[in-house]
């Protein structure tokens, strides 16, 4: 027989391949075929289902028990070895301090031989799908074969069965699948693209045999999610083309299967190309700009929190930063003290009065500092109730937020 | 809209919760725990924006499902608005205001519990000063919502969770000034977007008589909790679920508010609200 092999993958919109937790993994030598998704909410999700994948298609005797205690092993070791490092977050630390595991759905295939028979055989858990397609279907609905765990009426949602990485805690139970080889294809997907595929049936066959290679695929689940029939997560296809050929042994024909961790190089490096292009076009604008300061630009600024007067005094003391650290800090974004600063860089004196004067005004509310202690004691010798009957009389500048909305809103 | 507020919360499109603090200077009363009504909100709000920084974490990473608000109103002066922070949930997680140690226990995997060190960030610190410029906040939070509308009109409806424990007042007439806050909420709530219009849940820190998620105004019996009501959202089909979860009985026509909230129905509020963080991310 002979098999053809197509995989790709994509993350969901606005997330990098880097952020994709679905992964698949095939091995020839073993004629198996896996695909998982780790679940979003759980504690190092893409690593779990990597070594899932990986793991279960690289096995040769295969021992479930052991293979889930290899697999809990080896993402352990990885996720100490992140946790280890210097640079480790605080979140990353507590999370697992507090033993959170990785969790993910698991879909594996495999081809085996038995007195001179070809047959397969899948085990399923969780949201990922396995679907087969008979090579002459003709009625869909009955002649698709259709592997998970999830109960029938089928509801995709964000709490599938999955395999843990710590311990037994895994959820549901694994459904398996056997039958002789024959011609047709193999379809593993994960949730959302089967969610579609389920709801497409015959015209999902037609949608996929135009893909060609990993941009076809990404440009379908871009008009797909646009369309709102594709739902916006991670998504990850394999399919394992079988051909009869009378042939006794199986032949990898073709392969075009895309591979997430090259994926992630490529993006990076465009993402590297990206900015350097676009520091040099600040850097050009900014020395175009830097000769005459507009005065609406001047207008625009405003005060903003946690500026120091040494900060600001060293900033207007200072004749320019370097060009290329300012177009760093544009491009890549700054803390909001160095904003500041910069901010009055280019103020008049007279605006950095102004700035001063509302630092005056904003002090009083920092947080956790010392408070106005009259109003302090007088509200605290009267309930809520009291309130209204509080001598205090308003402060009239007080009105205003101290902070206009713009400030905020800049940062939507 | 019957699938209104429903709108899953992504880093394509990302959610908006809005904190809205009062720090009038009744919040320095003693509430639970040894702490003031201030400190205890701070702390919730703490614990809130770290859980959510912990749902949408994938180990190393932050992801930016949602941006937060956190509005305070007294506090600095008599009748401040302050933004006190106003973030991407990233942000918050790559800058807290300071760490503080604590000792949990956690299950050991074998049927017992161990003692771990687990460091909590603070995001907000308490503060308690003026009078309850409600009003005011809501409409330094309607321009924010009207912002964030402009900047994202696809996305998730913005979620406001008021916490006061009082009546609006500025130095005038708390008639005015609840007229005033009543006024302004409802042109929030009629603000439309493509998933539904935002949405005010409102909670009251005291210790009268509780009143929650109430379906009609002559059921309640001060002043208190017909206001509240007034100022807050009904409860969407898509919260509802969020409301069994933390033992609120949302029926159809149910208003997300609790009146005179004790410290645990406090606690179950804000995880309500909050909700979209956990339950509604793909």
């Amino acid at each position: 027989m002979q098999i053809s092999i197509k995989g790709y993958i994509t993350s969901k919109e606005s997330e990098l391949f880097y952020d994709c937790a679905d992964r698949y993994a095939y091995d020839k030598s073993q004629n198996k075929f896996a695909i998982s998704d780790g679940v979003s909410k759980s504690f190092f999700p893409k690593i779990w289902a990597d070594v899932l994948v990986n793991k279960w298609v690289n096995s040769k005797e295969f021992d479930e028990a052991q293979f889930i205690i290899d697999c809990q092993n080896n993402w352990l070791e990885q996720v100490t070895e992140i946790v280890n490092k210097p640079d480790a977050k605080w979140f990353t630390k507590n999370a697992f301090n507090r033993k959170e595991s990785g969790l993910a759905t698991f879909v594996g295939l495999r081809f085996y031989k038995k007195k001179k028979e070809w047959f397969w055989k899948a085990d399923a858990l969780g949201d990922s799908f396995l679907f087969f397609v008979p090579k002459k279907i003709k009625d869909f609905s009955k002649e698709c074969l259709v592997l998970s765990s999830k109960k029938e009426p089928i509801v995709f949602d964000n709490f599938p069965d999955y395999l843990s990485g710590l311990g037994n805690n895994h959820k549901g139970e694994k459904q398996i699948m056997e039958s002789p080889l024959t011609s047709g294809t193999f379809y593993l997907m994960t949730d959302a693209l089967a969610e579609w595929f389920l709801n497409e049936k015959e015209n999902a066959i037609s949608k996929i045999s135009v893909w060609e290679n990993q941009k076809d695929f990404e440009r379908f689940v871009n008009e797909e999610r646009h369309n709102e029939k594709l739902g916006n997560d991670d998504t990850a296809f394999l399919s394992i083309k079988i051909e009869e050929d009378k042939k006794d042994q199986l032949t990898y024909v073709s392969e075009d299967v895309s591979n997430i961790n090259e994926l992630v190089k490529v993006q990076q490096k465009e993402i590297e190309v990206a900015e350097k292009a676009k520091e040099k076009e600040l850097i050009l604008k900014q020395e175009n700009s830097d000769s005459e300061i507009s005065a609406e630009q001047t207008q625009q600024i405003e005060p903003v929190e946690n500026i120091l007067p040494e900060e600001v005094e060293t900033e207007i003391a200072k004749p320019k930063k370097g060009i290329i650290e300012k177009g760093k800090e544009l491009l890549f974004g700054k803390k909001e003290k160095e904003q500041s600063a910069e901010q009055v860089e280019i103020e008049t004196d007279e605006k950095i009065e102004a700035t001063e004067e509302y630092q005056e005004e904003k002090e009083p509310s920092t947080q956790g500092e010392e408070k106005n202690s009259e109003i302090q004691k007088s509200e605290k010798n009267e309930s809520k109730k009291s309130e209204p009957n509080s001598n205090k009389e308003p402060e009239p500048n007080a009105k205003t937020p101290n902070k206009p909305s713009q400030n905020i809103t800049d940062k939507f | 809209m019957s699938n209104s507020n429903s709108k899953q919360w992504s880093s394509a499109t990302p959610g908006y919760i809005i904190f809205l603090v009062d720090q009038s200077g009744s919040m320095n009363e003693t509430y639970a725990e040894g702490k003031t009504r201030s400190e205890f909100t701070a702390l919730v709000i703490n614990r809130t924006i770290n859980e959510l920084i912990n749902t949408n974490m994938d180990g190393e990473k932050v992801k930016d499902r949602v941006f937060i608000s956190m509005i305070g109103y007294g506090g600095s002066s008599s009748l401040a608005v302050d933004d006190i922070r106003s973030d991407y949930l990233s942000s918050f997680a790559d800058n807290p205001l300071r760490m503080e140690q604590l000792k949990k226990k956690v299950s050991d995997g074998a049927g017992g519990l161990i003692e771990i060190d687990e460091q909590m960030p603070i995001f907000i610190e308490p503060t308690a000063n003026g009078l309850t410029p409600m009003a005011d906040a809501f409409s330094f939070t309607k321009e924010l919502i009207e912002g964030w509308l402009q900047k994202k009109p696809d996305n998730p409806a913005p979620i406001i969770i008021n916490i006061s424990d009082g009546l609006p007042y500025t130095g005038d007439s708390i008639d005015t000034a609840m007229n005033n806050a009543i006024s302004v909420s409802k042109e929030i709530m009629n603000i439309n977007s493509a998933d539904g219009n935002p949405l005010i849940f409102n909670c009251h820190l005291g210790e009268g008589k509780t009143h929650s998620f109430n379906e009609n105004e002559s059921e309640l019996s001060d002043d208190q909790a017909k206001f509240l009501f007034k100022v807050s959202s009904k409860v969407p089909e898509s919260y509802k679920q969020a409301a069994v979860k933390q033992d609120f009985k949302a029926k159809p026509e149910s208003r997300g508010f609790v009146s005179n909230a004790e410290p645990e129905l406090f606690i179950q509020f804000i995880n309500f609200g909050s909700s979209g963080g956990s339950d509604k991310i793909a």
